[in-house]
């Protein structure tokens, strides 16, 4: 593979109109991304309707940039996509294949159109798990096995770069694993893959790097330990009765608390020695913590700390 | 480019529509032959002669460009729905290439599968003819004539089917492209009947007539009159300029558009 940058997004920004009004809207702003090594898997995360897919359309050549440079390989997409197709493989958003189509076929017809093999097709229906249900028809498969259908013809390439979005979406828990495994494995074998999700934890353990988005825009990038890091690498989890009221009392105090997952719970981000310092200014005002652990952070709550609300714009 | 087309015919070939379409229409011819066949049993052959002329005309000229437009429309239309297009298009990013693929493999079809109907319809006909009135016909000349009607029917089949693929491609959505085509096929080129100076020009009125070789008359509807205002060879060639108008358009949106 020669010594190109793999995926180089520069200050991508991509604006629609609205219908009906003459007012445009930015799925994407500004957006910077790269992926400069082979055999890396990247994590591309974000919530809903943050610009995750149209940044993927943008990378496919599938929707025009409004303004920035989007390159795979070195090559512009807009301008030369075609010359680096051959060694991208992509899913985007659903698994779409002909329903009226047998897995097989569909599969079929993409390898014909690539000039590849038979044995191409064998190869990646092995790899998902589907050979025994090559012959069933699209419209029959569940959302799972659609998913590692639409994987399977991302493979067919044997891409140097693969790009998956939401690859998780309707796989079990046992799906979910496999793929994991299968991700790096494909990185292993020297590939580069840039995953997007907004299931966290699914792809967490995965990831080399990360590169988090919201609102369209860049919010933190880097390795995982690193963005793990920057969002406190770890947490304080309070509980305690009037989480509410406490929040408002923490807050006050120049402390930044996000909501935990039970409703007698609150993450505050601190230095986890310095926790005491909750529990004095929590005790000043009359209001006792239940308890307080301290938890390494986890992709999912650096997430969300970085932009997720804070507890303070949720009351 | 080959592979592509191949992979386009395979497609289109393996949709039900392709099959279930011109099957409805064979019944529909298989059952004009029957009645036809019923009412000839006193031996009086004009309804076979009418059907032959008037009737060959219509089904050439209107049945099978509806059939082949809708074909083209619903092809396009079988991409929108599943969301393949832009699963296809990270294999073959020249979307040109993609839409040239899809108009060559669909014409291939197309072809065949008018090339068969017009060779049962003009084979049920003559059959019948023979039947009621023996084989004198039936010579050099009349199988040139089945040979040109053959290759004629297919033009005007190929060229409704770019239509088809054209306007759904540009409207980015088949429905849309049908419902417009069946408004325009009734409202507007029946209307525009009171008006012989824009009528002789309208593109199924020249599908017509080059599909049933009858020149355009002067006045609207009076096919195979003697006074005619342009041949049907010339018909051809304005509904081949209407497919390529389509045509050009439908692959500038395309190249152009966000595929989301």
């Amino acid at each position: 593979m020669p010594n190109t940058t793999i995926v180089e997004v520069q200050n991508l920004r991509k604006e629609y109109k609205k219908l009906l009004s003459s007012n445009r809207i930015a799925a994407v702003d500004g957006l910077d991304l790269t992926i400069g090594q082979p055999g890396i898997v990247h994590g591309f995360l974000g919530p809903n309707g943050s610009g995750k897919t149209t940044t993927i359309r943008c990378l496919l050549g599938l929707v025009r940039p409004t303004t920035g440079n989007v390159r795979l390989f070195g090559a512009d997409v807009q301008t030369s996509f075609h010359e680096v197709a051959p060694r991208v493989g992509a899913l985007v958003e659903n698994p779409k294949m002909f329903p009226k189509f047998s897995g097989r076929k569909n599969l079929d017809l993409l390898a014909q159109i690539g000039g590849l093999p038979a044995t191409s097709v064998d190869r990646a229906l092995t790899i998902v798990g589907l050979a025994g249900r090559q012959d069933d028809k699209f419209e029959t498969y569940s959302l799972g096995m659609k998913q590692r259908l639409a994987i399977a013809s991302a493979l067919l390439k044997d891409p140097d770069l693969l790009i998956l979005d939401e690859p998780a979406n309707g796989l079990d828990p046992a799906g979910i694993a496999e793929m994991r495994v299968l991700i790096r494995g494909i990185a292993d074998q020297g590939k580069a893959v840039l995953v997007s999700s907004h299931q966290l934890a699914e792809i967490e353990q995965v990831c080399d790097e990360v590169t988090i988005i919201d609102r369209g825009r860049l919010v933190q990038t880097g390795s995982t330990g690193a963005v793990r890091d920057s969002a406190g690498g770890a947490q304080v989890i309070v509980t305690i009765d009037d989480r509410y009221g406490a929040a408002e009392v923490l807050a006050a105090a120049g402390l930044q608390v996000h909501w935990g997952d039970q409703a007698d719970e609150m993450i505050v981000e601190i230095d986890p020695s310095l926790t005491g310092e909750v529990t004095r200014v929590l005790a000043q005002s009359g209001r006792f913590v239940l308890g307080l652990r301290v938890e390494r952070i986890t992709l999912e709550s650096a997430f969300l700390t970085l932009t997720g609300p804070t507890a303070g714009e949720l009351t | 480019m080959i592979r592509l087309i191949r992979a386009e015919t395979s497609r289109l070939l393996a949709r039900r529509i392709t099959w279930g379409f011109p099957t409805a229409l064979a019944a529909l011819i298989a059952i004009g032959v029957v009645i036809a066949y019923i009412f000839t049993s006193n031996g009086d052959i004009s309804l076979v002669n009418d059907f032959d002329g008037q009737g060959r005309s219509e089904i050439v000229g209107l049945l099978f460009p509806i059939m082949t437009f809708v074909l083209g429309a619903s092809f396009i239309g079988a991409d929108l729905k599943s969301g393949m297009l832009e699963h296809l298009l990270t294999w073959e990013p020249h979307r040109s290439r993609l839409l040239l693929a899809r108009l060559i493999g669909g014409a291939i079809v197309v072809a065949g599968v008018v090339a068969v109907l017009y060779v049962l319809l003009t084979g049920a006909l003559s059959g019948l003819a023979v039947l009621r009135d023996g084989a004198e016909g039936v010579d050099q000349d009349w199988w040139l004539d089945v040979l040109s009607g053959t290759g004629r029917a297919c033009l005007v089949g190929v060229a409704l089917f770019a239509m088809g693929v054209a306007l759904a491609t540009i409207m980015n959505s088949s429905v849309g492209a049908i419902v417009s085509f069946v408004i325009y096929s009734v409202v507007v080129e029946g209307v525009l009947v009171f008006l012989p100076e824009v009528w002789r020009w309208l593109p199924l009125v020249n599908a017509g007539s080059f599909g049933g070789a009858s020149d355009v008359p002067m006045e609207p509807l009076e096919f195979f009159a003697e006074e005619a205002h342009h041949a049907y060879g010339w018909s051809g060639l304005i509904m081949a300029a209407y497919a390529i108008a389509l045509v050009i358009p439908a692959m500038v949106v395309f190249t152009r558009r966000d595929i989301s």
